[in-house]
């Protein structure tokens, strides 16, 4: 067609927020309508590929039941189906009601102010850091219970990540452990799907350990299936096998990368030189316990020793004893998985580990450990999941397979160019840089009263404590905090839906007398909400540098990149207004907005021609305007960004492959636990709280979770939930043509049983079924199939919408989080993760 | 002359549906009507179960059926081998739907909006089907003219579809067909499909 | 949204296109098709006038059926390859002819002698009319027998099997409306005496093609077992094959024997009415057992 003279025709770069991957993406505007989003081929993640969930946004930016107006409760009475009866109210109005009751708490007492948001950029770079400092609150923390803590906790802890990945360039033997990292799930999710099609196309061999078949399990070589919330066992199993049956495992980084050298005595702790001197290591050459660090040392892994009296031995002949007892002839009646196929699985990962070969990349000879256990939420939403997370860095530890060529990794250890490297604690075990894991303290730990509704100091070990959030709102009088919460915002952040069961949900929320909630729609939480305000869609925001180094940004780009979200309409739908912008806005007319900013120079590391004048006032655009030109240079501004999207560094095989370049060691063995029990045990007692402080162990074991010994009839089966590759979380699920999508796909609305198990109980492919846990039941139609474990149904995603404002969302599929109780019982009690795994009976509905 | 095809490997596909969604987008086609979508099925017994993905579209088959039943002449076949429809002269008959063994065909009632509660600009500016008659991917002819490949190609994050002239020996859908023994679905029709599959 | 919710699934498919308006048109079609046919071989103008009219209310329907009827006109542009173009030609000329035949035979209509009945041009008329009835009769037997994508379907019995149900549906209907008709009274013993040499030919064609198709591809097997053990079976066996042809089969055969006028009518007016439900029924079961094979 012929460009008509004056018809606007452009393509601007943003980047996706379909998922927490952030994907580069060009968007094609003719005539002020976006007609195509597509993948950024210069942006490292996406390069010119988009998934099904980034591809159907651009319907979702014209949803016709996005909020258009402020609204404002007027029926005092809060519940599920309960009728708001909303007022629509100007902005004026909105801000003037939410600086007065914000006015009011911060007057009273600022820590009675609660954010909830999954809104990582918001929450990281302006809430957390910022915004909510200077209100002064510390409870601006409350993310998904969806997230991964489990996980998050264990890489903190063992990596100085947040995140775990595994190197597709060069690996030759994946075992996915409850996720789908490479098939539309997780991290990166579009650069992992490309990788893991190369290294599959090269031949890599993937197991996929899982009680679903789903998409990865589908394209393994071998699907494992799996009895929910044992993986842990299998894990151990696994390095039971190798250590103590094929004597595989990695002397060289064991000794050198680890503290599994260093004596450790009968009580669990380190034999240290003095009393709060160096751990000590068994000296083979001179034969006597020397300071771990000592060099020309030849540290022992084995053996047990008497050193200066005290009986003692290697950390990791602690673990070599430790796993005995997961014999695989014990672990196979746990698992279900045959102890042979552990015995064989144990023997192809140690002989596909290489240990002792190397590989030389751009000039450089590196340890080569083509292989890697990956885990995610799936296997670690367990009550004791923090162990099975620890379980399976430990067996990437064994085998060397961390941080080098073809093996497990965090991502972003080391920063672009030296400008961020992992700290060391006095045994020289890694900790986080604080570019990528400010807030996580795993070796000293605060022993004074609680202040949040997370109750840090209870649970040092975590990386967010979402669920104690929850309960301690649902009982403020017993949170043993000095205030109750009065307001609390939320904003991209579905309390009601991706929280436990909604009526326990619905009961916190009545709980907090002022809700503000930040929305598209008239979600489940808007509809407990006392104030809605219309938020933005993220087609229509402004966000610099979204790719937040903890979240987004692994090495499988081969590069740091810098881009920018923006928008890519002239106008937001309606007065939709950017969350951040109005929170500022509030800022200013309570008078603290000078301290926002004073923050931010801090924060945003500001150069000094670029600092915010506390006095001055700002458009967020320039504010990231000097942000980006403090960090690349005056022509690299704002303009620049939106003209060119990204701004690239390439990574050194330093930054890919850090292990070998840095000093600090990664732990094996956990002896910071003894005194994390300590201090938790302490906060506890001030609170006047019994905890359950077992799982704070040195070394990872397999516990049952509740659901395990659960079994009492006729609650006879386990409900797992698992990810579609084109859906995430519950908001996707308004946009039509995923609904679409899903509604013709055989599985996502259903509620998945294994073919055996529904004859058995006289079920038919298309029933209409319940499924009833002690917390809960949900109704949907049966699908019969083979790719499920024969104890387990199965749910997928966050579907099962019921507020009236998602007309599309309503009512299609099954909601799995009505099955989930909340309460301590239920909760890891080192990560705080909600456990997922629960116990169900299925009936046919009439 | 050019004659279009794809190879699709199905080893590499992941069942993800991005080019479901990016042929949605490209085309703005109309509620519940797929012109490409990615179909499944489970083979086997549990534990030994798995679940195959096969992406479907047009096979613009060199002996198109679709046409040779079209009473009007709707359906016709460019030089490059794309089979098109031409919506004026569609009576919506849907004779083609019964003789292509492939379904891909869909026949478009009218009001194709998403949204109950109202057309969107996006509809607006893009859906422009007449009502009543039969709609089926168009290999993007448009992106093709223009030297691009198709939206489903472009957008498939594992690179598992790669779209070329099947004619051009050296081409690398060409290269890869014969490389990789690339076979159409139900050959045994004697369509001649311009889409083939490896792997699987 | 208009919705049809089929799962994404390579499985063996059901044809969901055509149905009740084109079900019914094949029905019309042939009976009225088949109808016209005997009228010529009776000679009955008003059996032929009948003929006609259930011809044009199934093109109607037809048309209907159609996405957008008022193109129809475009049907007629590609005869070479398309026998839905052909069918077209072929209802435009057994119209044209009809209504000439009819026309010509209007009672007190004063014809030249060139027209007049014996000539060459009146017989070439005729057999030109007989044979555009006969064409409407099958060529929807071969608007479906050669597609390849529905093997149900893909078999040359189909223009026969459609030719002798039209013809068996055509005489039913003359044998229920002759008490109304006008015109010249019908020997109805000689007409069910012919439908059950129909009868019998149309069970050996559905039988032969049931079981050619029982070892043909996934699909045909599976319409098939559809029919034959699955959701059509009662209607099926109990329908088309019982009902329809075994039962007047039967039943016929004291009026087929021994005439006892009485009898003969009262009998002949449910045997046709059962084998009309039997051929609408097999029309039905023949678009509803059309599946695709799977592409896997």
């Amino acid at each position: 067609m012929e460009a008509v003279l004056g018809r606007e025709d452009v393509w601007l770069h943003s980047v996706c927020e379909t998922c927490f991957a952030f994907c580069g993406i060009l968007a094609h505007r003719q005539d002020g309508v976006v007609v195509k989003i597509e993948g950024d081929p210069n942006c490292p993640a996406s390069a010119g590929h988009l998934c099904a969930r980034g591809q159907a946004a651009l319907i979702s930016l014209y949803d016709p039941s996005r909020i258009q107006r402020p609204l404002l409760r007027t029926n005092p009475e809060k519940g599920i189906g309960v009728d708001p009866k909303w007022r629509e109210i100007s902005w004026e109005q909105a801000l003037d009601l939410l600086t007065e009751k914000l006015q009011k708490v911060r007057a009273e007492d600022p820590r009675k102010l609660v954010i909830a948001t999954f809104d990582h950029y918001a929450l990281g770079v302006m809430i957390r850091p910022a915004w909510a400092v200077a209100f002064g609150t510390p409870n601006s923390d409350w993310v998904g219970y969806y997230c991964g803590n489990y996980l998050h906790a264990s890489m903190y802890l063992t990596n100085g990540s947040f995140h775990s990945d595994f190197d597709l360039d060069y690996c030759n033997y994946a075992i996915l452990l409850g996720n789908q990292q490479g098939f539309m799930g997780g991290l990166n999710a579009n650069v992992a799907a490309r990788k893991m099609a190369e290294a599959r196309r090269r031949g890599m061999r993937l197991v996929v350990v899982d009680p679903v078949g789903t998409n990865a399990a589908a394209k393994a070589d071998e699907w494992v299936p799996i009895r929910p919330g044992t993986d842990g066992a299998f894990i151990l199993s696994l390095i039971h096998i190798l250590l103590n049956e094929l004597s595989c495992y990695d002397q060289e980084f064991l000794k050198r990368r680890t503290n599994a050298s260093y004596l450790v005595q009968e009580d669990g702790g380190y034999l240290r030189e003095g009393p709060k001197g160096k751990p000590l290591v068994w000296d083979r050459r001179s034969d006597g316990a020397i300071p771990f660090d000592e060099s020309n040392a030849d540290p022992a892994l084995e053996g047990s020793f008497v050193a200066g009296g005290k009986k003692c031995r290697p950390a990791f002949q602690a673990l070599k004893d430790h796993v005995k007892n997961y014999a695989p002839e014990k672990v196979a009646p746990i698992t279900t998985i045959p102890a042979q196929t552990i015995r064989r699985i144990a023997k192809e990962f140690g002989e596909a580990a290489k240990i002792g070969s190397t590989i030389v990349i751009d000039g450089k000879v590196l340890p080569y450990r083509p292989v890697a256990v990956n885990i995610y939420r799936g296997a670690g939403a367990h009550k004791h999941g923090t162990h099975t997370a620890l379980a399976v860095q430990t067996l990437n530890m064994v085998v060397g397979a961390f941080y080098v060529p073809g093996g497990h990794r965090g991502i972003n250890l080391l920063g672009p160019s030296g400008r961020w490297a992992p700290g060391m604690t006095d045994e020289e075990l890694i900790t986080p840089p604080a570019a990528i894991g400010r807030a996580a303290r795993y070796y000293d730990f605060d022993e004074t009263p609680p202040e949040d509704l997370g109750h840090r100091e209870v649970f040092p070990i975590s990386t967010n404590r979402s669920p104690i959030y929850e309960i301690n709102l649902v009982n403020p009088k017993q949170s043993g905090l000095p205030y109750t919460p009065e307001v609390l915002i939320v904003c991209r952040r579905n309390l009601m839906m991706c929280n436990a069961n909604p009526e326990e949900s619905a009961k916190m929320l009545k709980q907090v007398p002022f809700v503000v909630n930040f929305s598209t729609h008239i979600d489940e939480v808007a509809e407990m909400s006392d104030l809605v305000l219309p938020d933005k869609h993220f087609l229509e925001r402004f966000d610099l540098f979204p790719n937040r180094y903890t979240h987004t940004m692994s090495p499988h780009t081969g590069y740091f990149y810098w881009g920018i979200r923006q928008p890519v309409v002239e106008k937001p739908m309606g007065e939709a207004r950017e969350w951040i912008d109005v929170l500022f806005d509030v800022a200013e007319r309570m008078g603290f907005l000078e301290d926002v900013y004073k923050l931010l120079n801090m924060t945003l590391e500001l150069k000094d021609e670029y600092k915010l004048d506390p006095v001055a006032r700002y458009a967020l655009e320039d504010i990231y305007d000097r942000w980006a030109k403090s960090l690349f240079g005056p022509e690299k501004g704002l303009a620049w960004f939106k003209n060119n999207g990204y701004h690239k560094v390439p990574r050194s095989v330093e930054e890919k492959y850090p292990s070998p370049f840095i000093r600090p060691r990664f732990p094996i063995y956990f002896e910071n636990y003894l005194r994390a029990k300590r201090s938790v045990e302490k906060v506890a007692n001030h609170l006047d709280r019994k905890l359950d402080v077992s799982d704070y162990q040195v070394l990872p074991e397999w516990k049952p979770c509740a659901a395990y010994d659960d079994a009492s009839p006729p609650y006879d089966l386990f409900v797992v939930n698992f990810k579609l590759p084109f859906h995430s979380l519950s908001f996707t699920t308004q946009n039509p043509w995923l609904s679409d999508l899903a509604e013709h796909n055989p599985y996502a609305y259903k509620i998945l049983i294994n073919a055996e198990t529904a004859k058995r109980k006289g079920v038919k492919d298309g029933d209409a079924i319940w499924v009833e846990s002690a917390a809960g039941k949900v109704k949907g139609k049966a699908k019969l199939t083979e790719c499920i474990h024969p104890e387990v149904v199965g749910i997928a995603g966050v579907f099962g919408s019921w507020a009236k404002g998602k007309p599309v969302a309503k009512g299609k599929g099954v909601h799995f989080n009505t099955l989930l109780p909340i309460n301590m019982d239920r909760i890891d009690p080192i990560s705080t993760g909600l456990d997922s795994c629960i116990r169900v009976k299925v009936s046919r509905a009439a | 002359m050019a004659r279009y095809g794809m190879v699709i490997d199905l080893d590499i596909c992941i069942g993800c549906n991005a080019c479901t969604m990016a042929c949605k987008s490209e085309h703005a086609t109309p509620g519940g009507i797929f012109w490409g979508k990615v179909l499944e099925k489970e083979v086997g017994k549990f534990p030994a179960a798995r679940r195959i993905f096969l992406p479907v579209l047009c096979n613009h088959c060199k002996n198109p059926i679709c046409m040779e039943v079209c009473p009007t002449g709707a359906t016709y076949q460019r030089e490059d081998g794309i089979v098109l429809i031409d919506y004026d002269l569609c009576l919506g008959c849907r004779s083609c739907m019964e003789a292509c063994p492939y379904g891909p065909r869909a026949f478009y009632g009218g009001d194709g909006a998403y949204y109950e509660n109202g057309r969107t600009p996006f509809e607006e500016a893009k859906q422009h089907f007449p009502e009543g008659i039969v709609m089926k991917c168009n290999f993007c002819v448009d992106r093709v003219d223009q030297g691009l490949n198709p939206a489903c190609v472009q957008t498939c994050p594992t690179e598992c579809r790669i779209f070329g002239d099947l004619d051009d020996p050296q081409s690398e859908v060409s290269r890869i067909a014969a490389e990789k023994k690339a076979r159409p679905l139900l050959p045994e029709k004697g369509l001649e499909p311009s889409v083939f599959y490896i792997g699987g | 949204m208009a919705a049809r919710i089929d799962e994404f699934l390579i499985d063996v498919r059901p044809q969901r296109e055509w149905g009740w308006l084109v079900i019914s048109y094949l029905f019309l079609g042939g009976a009225g098709a088949g109808l016209f046919l005997v009228s010529l071989y009776l000679e009955h103008l008003w059996a032929g006038v009948l003929g006609l009219l259930v011809l044009l209310v199934g093109t109607v329907l037809l048309l209907l059926d159609l996405g957008r009827p008022e193109r129809f006109w475009r049907a007629f542009f590609r005869p070479q390859t398309s026998w839905i173009s052909r069918g077209c030609f072929f209802i435009t000329l057994l119209f044209v002819l009809g209504v000439i035949e009819l026309a010509l035979q209007w009672p007190g209509l004063e014809l030249p002698a060139w027209l007049s009945e014996g000539t060459t041009l009146r017989t070439s008329l005729r057999v030109a009319g007989g044979g555009a009835a006969v064409l409407v009769m099958i060529y929807t037997g071969f608007v479906l027998a050669p597609s390849p994508a529905i093997p149900f379907w893909n078999s040359a019995f189909f223009p026969i099997i459609f030719f002798a149900y039209s013809l068996l549906a055509g005489i039913d209907i003359l044998i229920l409306t002759s008490p109304m008709l006008p015109g010249p009274s019908l020997d109805l013993m000689l007409l069910e005496r012919n439908q059950n040499y129909l009868v019998i030919l149309c069970l050996l064609l559905v039988l032969s093609h049931v079981s050619v198709m029982s070892s043909s591809a996934v699909a045909a097997r599976e319409s098939i077992r559809l029919l034959t053990r699955g959701r059509w079976a009662s209607l099926f066996l109990g329908g088309v094959i019982g009902a329809g042809l075994i039962v007047p089969l039967l039943l016929a055969l004291p009026v087929v024997w021994e005439a006892q006028v009485q009898t003969v009518f009262a009998l002949t007016f449910i045997l046709a009415l059962l084998r009309l439900f039997g051929d609408y029924l097999f029309r039905f079961l023949v678009m509803r057992v059309g599946l695709y094979d799977p592409l896997l």
